[in-house]
């Protein structure tokens, strides 16, 4: 009860000096604000890498050739029979192999220059790809060796100005000395999310079928596979299971290595995390500067009130309660600058993140940090002066003008 | 009810030590209504402060309601100073920003009285010092005797053993400073101990018993008989 009484002169003290107690909270306002800003931007962005992640990553696995023993010779290089191989291994889904080459792409007097795969039918198994004018490869391209391409949404803008005028358009491929006519049967969407987009940049791609882009660059051998497994089976067992498949086919295990997509993603999302706590970590020197700052007004408070001290002291108030009297007050000051520091951080977090359209998402353990450490701040800082109010002899304190 | 004896209150300042007060032993029973006079650097103020409990004696003796005061921790000390005594000031001493009422709360609110019994036991106290119409009213918005009633009013509210008065006159004009007076007799008729620290005959003349302070030494303790009493 008596705590109580003293949370009320709290709080009238607080209030009857609302400007100062402002100016008090702005320190930690600002420091709990920065945390929770570049916290929220931490979390969005790897939500966001999460969603895409979900979207395209799970349970796939790269299969490329390393030059760690000795270098790669084209024997290595993955034949359809590999492929088909592979495939047929229960766990997995699907298995396609890709040849990449960059390309000058032209339309008119329009150019750019596109990565170009050389892909199965079967690719947007293994990879993400969404078609959103037209279609995608089919059998029949492939073994009719068609000449068709698929452009990714920014190459068709920017050769056609729009998607939709890009579709059944024939355009110009030039690679090396040769040049190709080649008609655009369909477009892919860029990514949803918002940081592979700002990654992606001017980056342009597109799929032709692989059977063309063999007879384009005269191999029959490919480079790269990628391997779509069934969901929820370990990826470890998988690995080993093509390693040996291959060993079978008279290759040499060791000059293959095997990505999986989810430790990649697991390996950025980390990074992420890192730098989001580095950078917090540097947001919350500014907490301390707070902190220094509810400990200066609460000592010119102590002096000020010296009066009232001795005044309380001699109406029986035991040093413990002017202790706890002056305490409660830089908690309250700091925990309120906390909870505003993290309401406009919120805030602010939410714009920016709703601008780059990326998920927003609370964080408990952000909400708990911010109010736990407000309190934390609050009780350090503020035992000192509490201390010396509480230490305070009451006769020099009454004799104080 | 106060027994003092073999006091000595010595401040040290560097290495110069400053007897403030030397063996003082003194008596006061329940009810009494005593004045200390003395002029200043007598001790009157030392000896008042360790009445009060707000300082300690160096050596010495001093009962307050069959309580030994040196043995007491600190906290238990404010408890006495809570319980047992009520101060009043020469500068009134009232926290500027709340009402009178609340003034007069606020030893109640470290007895932990619950807030009810506060008030009510709060305004009885105004209304013995005749001040129910302005107990909204903050200490600025009232004259000093106004404010020293509140003061007295504070000071009773714990039902206190004793009222320690700190030349609670010094402050007022003789209007109010008679009107004060008449409280506090009152207050003795009622009952109540109250011990008043004062340089002016004239006060000091109002008491029925007066202690002279002089270069921290008792040099005169007398019974008044009613009658007017030089200070020489």
């Amino acid at each position: 009860m008596i705590a109580f009484e003293i949370l009320k002169i709290a709080i009238q003290n607080i209030y009857a000096n609302k400007m100062r107690s402002a100016l008090t909270m702005l320190g930690l306002i600002i420091g709990i604000q920065a945390v929770v800003i570049i916290t929220t931007l931490g979390n969005a962005a790897k939500a966001d890498m999460t969603g895409a992640f979900d979207q395209y990553g799970k349970g796939k696995l790269n299969i490329n050739l390393t030059s760690a023993e000795r270098p790669v010779v084209y024997r290595d290089f993955f034949s359809d029979g590999d492929v088909e191989a592979i495939e047929a291994l229960e766990e997995i889904e699907a298995a396609s192999a890709e040849i990449r080459r960059n390309v000058t792409l032209k339309y008119k007097n329009k150019e750019i220059s596109s990565d170009l795969y050389g892909v199965n039918s079967n690719y947007d198994q293994v990879e993400l790809v969404q078609i959103i004018k037209g279609r995608f490869l089919q059998e029949s391209d492939i073994k009719g060796r068609r000449n068709v391409i698929i452009l990714d949404e920014k190459s068709a803008v920017a050769l056609f100005g729009t998607t939709e005028a890009a579709v059944g358009q024939v355009i110009t491929m030039t690679t090396g000395p040769q040049t190709f006519e080649l008609s655009v049967i369909g477009i892919d969407k860029i990514s949803d999310s918002t940081l592979m987009k700002m990654a992606m940049g001017e980056y342009y791609y597109s799929f032709i079928p692989i059977t063309l882009a063999s007879r384009f660059y005269y191999v029959d051998r490919y480079p790269r596979m990628m391997v779509q497994a069934q969901e929820f089976i370990s990826l470890d067992g998988v690995t080993e299971k093509i390693l040996n498949l291959l060993e079978r086919r008279y290759k040499d295990s060791a000059m293959y290595r095997i990505y999986k997509r989810e430790t990649e993603f697991a390996q950025v999302s980390q990074g992420l995390t890192f730098l989001t706590a580095t950078i917090s970590g540097i947001a919350a020197i500014s907490l301390l500067v707070g902190g220094i700052g509810i400990m200066n007004i609460m000592l010119v408070s102590v002096t000020e009130r010296t009066r009232e001290i001795g005044i309380r002291k001699a109406l029986g108030a035991r040093p413990s309660t002017i202790l706890l009297q002056f305490l409660i007050e830089a908690v309250i000051l700091s925990v309120l600058g906390g909870f505003l520091g993290l309401s406009l951080g919120s805030a602010i977090g939410y714009g920016i993140v709703s601008l780059l359209k990326l998920p927003f998402i609370i964080s408990i353990g952000a909400i708990a940090y911010a109010l736990i450490f407000s309190t934390v701040v609050g009780v350090v800082f503020g035992v000192y002066p509490a201390k010396k109010a509480a230490k305070l002899d009451p006769i020099d304190a009454l004799r104080y003008e | 009810m106060i027994r003092i004896e073999g006091l000595r209150k010595v401040y040290k300042n560097g290495s110069i030590e400053v007897e403030a007060l030397k063996n003082i032993n003194v008596e006061i029973n329940k009810g009494e209504f005593v004045a200390i006079m003395g002029p200043s650097g007598s001790g009157k103020s030392t000896f008042m402060n360790i009445l009060g409990c707000l300082d300690r004696a160096t050596s010495g003796l001093y009962i307050l309601d069959d309580k030994k005061i040196e043995d007491l921790a600190d906290n238990v000390l404010a408890e006495v100073r809570n319980q047992k005594i009520g101060f009043v000031f020469q500068s009134f001493n009232l926290l500027p920003r709340i009402t009178a009422l609340k003034n007069v709360e606020l030893p109640m609110i470290y007895a932990k009285v619950s807030a009810k019994d506060r008030r009510e036991k709060a305004m009885h106290a105004l209304e013995r010092v005749g001040l129910t119409d302005r107990v909204h009213h903050r200490p600025n918005e009232l004259s000093g005797g106004q404010r020293q009633r509140v003061a007295i009013a504070r000071a009773l509210v714990n039902n206190p053993a004793i009222i320690l008065a700190d030349e609670p006159t010094g402050n007022l004009d003789s209007k109010s400073g008679y009107e004060v007076m008449e409280i506090f007799k009152a207050l003795n008729k009622e009952g109540a101990t109250i011990i008043l620290v004062t340089h002016e005959p004239e006060i000091a003349s109002q008491t029925k018993r007066i202690i002279s302070f002089r270069d921290g030494e008792v040099i005169d303790d007398r019974a008044l008989e009613g009658e007017l009493v030089e200070y020489t």
